[in-house]
């Protein structure tokens, strides 16, 4: 005989895990229903969406190896040595991904505008940052930085002191450490985090549109060609979305495969239990 | 040649150790865990710096408390085994013994010779292509053992190099790596806590208790002349301290009761009443179930208070006795079996006064 309780607990959950399914599954069905395949590569094939195309695989590429570039040393100094501001440090690097994005590229906008803080000294040597390409990477870089910088501290730490040791006693000096045991070691956590922050640099909207504008082939990437399609062109909009869907998907699939213990969620997790 | 002096304070205690050891001799490091002898071997190997001291090996010195000299673990010539062997995942057997001569910059035929070498050396050849987690117990060790050696080091550390192998396989591991070891002309360090392994591997054995070294000896010396209680426990002997009666050169009284003995080694230069070591092999006691009528000049009675295999699951048992002076007896399964031998039951027991080692 099962108790009332538990009868209610199990509906509850049931009820709970349908609803959560539907708010999510629902929308995706929204949009790869709307568009039939053939009319996708119909779309694809318009200005719009082409320019949009390669101004976001340029920049987000652009954007992750410039975290990866920087994210590394910054790592490898968080996982392994104590020093002063280290917490603050952590904190720092840590902000982006709970800044609302549009704050984030107001900030930019402040700190290297024509009138901002480094802008000016930018602008004396002739550099106009904001409405440009190499803003809407900086934006991108801005936001996924963190993603990158808390899975690689997670998976630098994971590699064990005794593989070090051993390596030590075998000859090995720190740099011979770092390539040969380090970096192969940590490379699944390192992989997770960059595949992370491509998505993010990806998707980034608010702060591109904010610090970068809305310029067809110069700042306008695929999320922002999705907001500008929606007025004029909604079918445009569907598949430059389902586009950046499918690309979702494929990074999601390729994290797991690559780091099963990793997933999406391992950044977060990284985040929680720093020290 | 290795000649260390090694201070460090650690956690609870503070390790102070000797060390002295001849190219192509085992030096064994037995003790508890927690003894400092993993430390040992981390300060030799240079994953740690001593706080004082000295280490030379082969006339070069690796570190010099006194001038500030430390030379990193990469820049000695050394061989380090891990406790659990410590195989790099992400290498295929061939890339782990390989690592250490890649590092070394050496031509790539001259890099497959040598790994081809230390893996036939070891009887592995066929295991090079397989990754860590494919192999046994034994089978790591041996890659790990030739990862060491491919690079000729001159002081190898082994630390507790049998204790990841399967105990059906250990026989067979322990008897390879004697012969492995007899081969190398290198100073080797071994760390254990097994006092069988210890004397099978030592060419000298260092007793360590609590961060000091008490006693250095080969293991025929050791075994006669324990001088600690611990180092007695750990061997299986039966020990005891006591003063020569005033008068009386073959009477030794202990805090438990007088023991007869043949006399003082000579080279004990012992003097009359001072303090002396008395050692009694536990396989040289009689036991009898009834009183015996003996020559045997030291006769005890006293219950049985444990019977314990020895080696486990081997051929021997020792017997844990609760006369006055406290005795352990080592007798043959089938003694046990014939006498009928269970903890509870009353003996006697018996040993002749030559059977007792006197030392100072």
């Amino acid at each position: 005989m099962l108790r009332w309780s538990t009868v209610l607990a199990r509906i509850g959950v049931g009820l709970a895990v349908a609803l959560l399914v539907l708010l999510i599954a629902l929308p995706l069905l929204g949009l790869v229903l709307r568009i039939a395949p053939g009319d996708l590569i119909h779309q694809l094939r318009q200005p719009i969406v082409l320019d949009a195309l390669r101004l976001s695989l340029i920049t987000s590429v652009t954007a992750t190896m410039l975290v990866i570039g920087l994210g590394l040393p910054v790592a490898g100094l968080i996982a392994t040595k104590e020093f002063p501001g280290k917490r603050a440090l952590e904190v720092l690097i840590e902000l982006p991904m709970v800044l609302p994005p549009t704050v984030a590229g107001l900030g930019l906008l402040l700190a290297f505008g024509r009138t901002g803080l480094a802008g000016r000294s930018l602008d004396a040597l002739g550099i106009s940052l904001p409405f440009s390409t190499a803003a809407v990477v900086l934006a991108q870089a801005f936001v996924a930085a963190p993603f990158f910088i808390t899975a690689s501290v997670a998976g630098f730490r994971e590699v064990e002191r005794r593989y070090l040791d051993t390596a030590a006693t075998l000859g090995a000096p720190p740099l011979t450490q770092l390539i040969r045991v380090i970096l192969p070691l940590s490379l699944p956590s390192l992989l997770a985090g960059a595949a992370m922050g491509w998505a993010r640099a990806l998707g980034e909207f608010g702060a591109t549109i904010t610090f970068a504008g809305n310029l067809q082939g110069v700042t306008q990437t695929m999320p922002l060609a999705v907001y500008l399609a929606l007025e004029a062109d909604l079918r445009a909009a569907v598949a430059l979305a389902v586009l950046l869907l499918l690309v979702s998907v494929v990074l999601l699939l390729a994290v797991r495969t690559v780091a099963p213990r990793h997933r999406l969620s391992s950044a977060a997790h990284a985040v929680r239990h720093t020290p | 040649m290795l000649s260390a002096t090694l201070h460090k304070r650690l956690g609870g205690f503070e390790l102070t150790a000797s060390l002295e050891a001849e190219p192509g001799t085992t030096l064994v490091l037995v003790g508890e865990s927690g003894a400092g002898k993993t430390s040992v071997l981390r300060l030799l190997a240079g994953l740690e710096r001593p706080d004082e001291g000295r280490i030379v090996l082969d006339g070069v010195t690796w570190f010099d408390g006194a001038r500030g000299l430390f030379v990193p673990p990469w820049d000695r010539a050394i061989g380090y085994l891990g406790q659990d062997y410590v195989l790099f995942p992400h290498f295929s057997v061939f890339d782990n013994v390989a690592f250490g001569l890649r590092t070394r910059r050496l031509p790539k035929s001259a890099i497959r010779a040598r790994v081809t070498d230390a893996l036939e050396q070891l009887g592995i050849a066929d295991l090079a292509d397989r990754r860590p987690d494919q192999l046994s117990g034994g089978q790591r060790q041996r890659v790990a053992l030739a990862r060491t050696l491919a690079l000729e080091p001159r002081l190898l550390l082994l630390d507790e190099p049998l204790s990841a192998v399967d105990l059906q396989t250990r026989r067979t591991v322990a008897r390879e790596l004697r012969r492995v070891l007899a081969q190398l002309s290198c100073v080797t360090i071994y760390v254990t806590h097994h006092p069988i392994e210890a004397l099978t591997f030592g060419d000298r054995i260092s007793v360590i208790e609590a961060g000091r070294v008490s006693q250095t000896d080969t293991a025929e010396v050791l075994l006669r002349r324990p001088r600690s209680p611990y180092a007695a426990e750990l061997l299986g002997v039966n020990l005891f301290r006591g003063t020569i009666r005033a008068g009386d050169p073959t009477t030794v009284v202990t805090d438990s009761g007088a023991i007869a003995v043949a006399g003082i080694e000579s080279e004990a230069g012992v003097e009359p009443d001072g303090e002396v070591w008395l050692a009694v092999n536990p396989r040289h006691i009689v036991l009898s179930v009834e009183p015996m009528s003996t020559s045997a000049q030291n006769v005890f009675e006293g219950k049985i208070t444990e019977l314990i295999p020895e080696p486990p699951m081997g051929e021997r048992v020792r017997v844990v006795l609760a006369t006055t002076p406290p005795l352990v007896a080592e007798v043959s399964e089938h003694a046990v079996t014939e006498l009928g031998l269970r903890p509870g039951l009353e003996v006697f027991t018996a040993f002749k006064a030559t059977g007792v080692t006197v030392y100072r």
